[in-house]
């Protein structure tokens, strides 16, 4: 829960601050929001990876981290610094959704009802996701343009409000009932 | 990706937005409708999995609670039928007018009702020897099986052998029991059911489990009879058997050999059990 607390204090500070620092120092937010790709992914990666318990799901994990890397390495290494990272959050949209329902598979299918933190932030993470996968693919070849920017902001906003609503649902779940497979309720 | 991020015109752009943002929303909500869906789905077959198995539970402890009224109303029916007239008659003979007879008609009485109270004494012997067999409990289920066919292939009817090829250590009393028991219901049924020429029985240990088989010529079942009478209200001796072994964690398989010439009976047990009985 605390790597979620982390992403969530990371994102928030990324808005406030990082991206006017950025914009201060390096003349544009796009250094902010790269950080912010690379980060967002292994912080919800090592999340899924820690709550998943399937070991076949876990090394999608794993894969998928190698993937994203090797993408951000590629990325780095011929595109120009200064655009908008939409390969790697594009890859990162979809490594971070497939792992997101992997989970959401795994806990809802164990779980008789929903009061689990897991199934409440999967569907968070997977609306999220979902929701701005075109937006960020969109993002490298019209991040100059004010109308697009201002759209751009609109449905991020829009998304984040409604993802770290169901992030605190979960939250509250994760404290208030423990997590009971449907196993142990067939042997009871 | 690449296509998406080479489009130019700004309506373009905004619808491309507006439709794959909705269809990609679209795809997620199906997508945890599907899974929620799903979800239920399993839970129903697992409940119903769990209905059927309270239900095959009922069946076995309604069958266990009717073996023990049978059985002891077969205790009840030989103390009221055989030892209450036994004692009744020896009371006959030791009555008060014993002390008026002559000598010779007293020691006549005395000896009668001696034989009497022998006779009681060697039924109520019986009837102990068959709630709890004294071979059982001294020498051990090898000696209680081996005594159980030597009594079988005594009669002449049917030829009986039995081999215990691996049992050094005794089993817990109770699980002897549970085992004998189980074998005694076994041959019985074949004994009663199968018109069989003959019954081996033979015992062995493999890999930590404990294997009894029995063999016999005549007319059996196979497993799918069996499960099929287990089901049903018939078959109260199968019941007990199943019951039986569900206390001692092991299955019992009824199979015909390959060859179609005898039926096998055989009941698996781990070895490692503590069964509370």
């Amino acid at each position: 829960m605390w790597l979620l607390a982390i992403y969530l204090f990371y994102s928030i500070l990324t808005d406030l601050v990082l991206n006017k620092l950025s914009l201060k120092y390096f003349q544009s937010e796009i250094y902010s929001y790269r950080l912010f790709t690379i980060i967002e992914f292994f912080l919800l990666s090592i999340y899924l990876f820690k709550e998943l318990i399937s070991s076949n799901y876990r090394t999608f994990i794993k894969i998928s981290s190698l993937i994203f890397s090797l993408f951000v390495i590629f990325d780095i290494a011929t595109g120009t610094l200064n655009e908008f990272d939409s390969i790697p959050t594009g890859v990162e949209s979809i490594l971070i959704l497939s792992s997101s329902v992997l989970l959401l598979y795994e806990r809802i299918i164990k779980n008789e009802d929903y009061n689990v933190s897991s199934i409440w932030i999967s569907i968070g993470l997977v609306l999220f996701f979902s929701g701005t996968f075109f937006l960020f693919i969109l993002s490298e070849s019209n991040f100059n343009n004010s109308g697009f920017s201002k759209t751009y902001s609109y449905i991020l906003a829009s998304f984040k409000i409604i993802s770290y609503c169901l992030f605190s649902v979960g939250m509250i779940f994760e404290n208030k009932l423990p997590f009971k497979p449907y196993t142990q309720l067939q042997k009871a | 990706m690449y296509f998406l991020q080479t489009i130019e015109s700004q309506s373009n752009v905004s619808m491309v937005l507006f439709f794959g943002t909705l269809g990609m929303l679209v795809l997620a909500i199906g997508l945890i409708a599907f899974i929620v869906f799903h979800q239920r789905k399993v839970i129903k077959y697992q409940q119903q999995l769990q209905f059927m198995e309270e239900e095959k539970q009922q069946i076995l402890l309604n069958a266990s609670i009717r073996w023990q009224e049978e059985e002891r109303q077969r205790i009840a029916a030989d103390l009221h039928d055989d030892a209450g007239p036994l004692l009744a008659t020896a009371r006959l003979y030791l009555n008060d007018n014993l002390v008026n007879l002559d000598i010779a008609s007293q020691l006549q009485s005395i000896s009668s009702a001696k034989h009497i109270i022998d006779d009681t004494i060697q039924l109520i012997r019986n009837i102990s020897h068959s709630l709890m067999p004294p071979t059982l409990k001294n020498f051990g289920l090898e000696s209680a099986v081996s005594d159980l066919f030597q009594k079988i292939n005594g009669s002449g009817a049917i030829n009986a052998s039995c081999k215990f090829h691996n049992y050094k250590e005794r089993l817990l009393p109770q699980v002897e029991l549970l085992i004998f028991r189980v074998t005694q219901e076994l041959v019985n049924n074949i004994l009663k059911h199968s018109s069989a020429s003959f019954i081996n029985l033979s015992q062995n240990i493999t890999d930590n489990k404990f294997y009894i088989r029995l063999n016999h010529d005549g007319k059996g079942i196979t497993q799918s009879d069996f499960e099929k009478m287990n089901k049903s209200s018939v078959g109260l001796g199968l019941k007990n058997i199943m019951s039986r072994m569900k206390v001692l964690e092991g299955n019992v398989n009824f199979e015909r050999d390959p060859s179609q010439t005898f039926f096998k009976v055989t009941l698996e047990m781990p070895l490692s059990i503590e069964p509370n009985v």
